[in-house]
């Protein structure tokens, strides 16, 4: 599956294993890594996870029909884009290998930016939906890392440790869901951005697909190149636990809804 | 009507090009408000400002936010 093809399905339809697919198709040269997709197909053989199903993406389109929840919703990624790169940014500055260093460095800085796009799109969306006062406030959501910044542990960060497996399963499923979560804002934007603002808001919505597909494969590479030192089973097993941790936070958010 | 009312307000202190520029948003009823802070790094919205949806759909804070770093740093 290509981007394309990606944006083209309705998101229920881009399933968790066609946007691995997709994401790793985006390299070059295309890594197989069947470690990992053997034990992403293992994961999913117990079940569909919540934020792939049809429930899921009708609960979001109904919510997005609200201007300003979905206003509200751009904000909050922006506070989270925010939160994930400070904790990418403490996995960094902990990592002893100096390729993958890079690589969560340019992570969080991807993210520290993403958070600043979010509210690039709040303010083509929703022109004036917040008082200049509040808008400049809100910059503060982005950490403002940027590649020529020495690494550093944020002080008290629980993730200022050296990167694992562990972590990268989780990063890759993370990404996983946020790709999804892309795929839907892209349709709520399209029904609230006034026409005049449409070209940008998509130039937008580009950059960030590209960046959790590229994230999406890059996670999958390391789980793949570390799993080459493990026993599939035990990768399989790994990954499982944490596709059902996350699917349990995702239901945990989900139960925050009250439906009238 | 109420979408004038929000209209207006959300116009509220802009002056010149801007004003000028967000004018025709308002007049397509496109124009939102939301009023908010940020205090020690967190996003704060005046409860007031998001109530008459909190009833309805899922908390906009808390449901289908972007998660890109590990979000469980114990190991398993």
């Amino acid at each position: 599956m290509d981007v394309q093809t990606l944006l083209n399905s309705a998101p229920v339809s881009s399933g968790v294993m066609d946007i691995a697919r997709c994401a790793l198709s985006e390299r070059e040269p295309r890594p197989d890594c069947p470690r990992y997709f053997h034990a992403l197909e293992a994961a999913l053989s117990e079940g569909t996870p919540v934020f792939a199903t049809e429930f899921y993406t009708d609960t979001y389109r109904t919510a997005s029909e609200s201007g300003k929840w979905l206003a509200v919703s751009l904000m909050s990624n922006a506070e989270r884009e925010g939160d994930g790169a400070k904790r990418l940014w403490s996995l960094a500055a902990c990592c002893n290998d100096a390729d993958d260093r890079q690589l969560l460095k340019r992570h969080a800085c991807d993210e520290s930016r993403h958070a600043l796009l979010y509210l690039a799109l709040l303010d083509l969306a929703f022109p004036g939906a917040v008082s200049p006062t509040f808008r400049k406030e809100l910059d503060q959501l982005s950490p403002h890392f940027s590649m020529d910044q020495e690494l550093f542990a944020v002080p008290g960060s629980p993730y200022a440790h050296e990167p694992s497996t562990d972590d990268y399963m989780q990063m890759n499923i993370a990404e996983i869901r946020t790709t999804i979560h892309h795929l839907m804002q892209r349709q709520a934007l399209n029904a609230h951005c006034p026409s005049q603002n449409m070209a940008k808001t998509t130039k937008i919505l580009d950059m960030l697909l590209r960046d959790e597909l590229s994230h999406v494969a890059y996670t999958a590479v390391l789980i793949d190149r570390n799993a080459e030192t493990a026993s599939q089973s035990d990768i399989d097993a790994r990954f499982s636990k944490r596709l059902r941790d996350f699917n349990r936070i995702t239901e945990e958010e989900l139960e925050q809804k009250v439906f009238e | 009507m109420p979408r004038k009312k929000v209209a207006t307000s959300s116009l509220k202190g802009l002056t010149g090009a801007s004003k000028k520029a967000l004018q025709p948003l308002v007049d397509e009823g496109q124009a939102i408000q939301v009023i908010g802070r940020v205090v020690n790094g967190k996003l704060e919205i005046d409860s007031a400002s998001i109530s008459e949806f909190n009833r309805k759909f899922p908390n906009a804070k808390m449901t289908f936010v972007a998660v890109n770093a590990p979000f469980d740093p114990t190991p398993c």
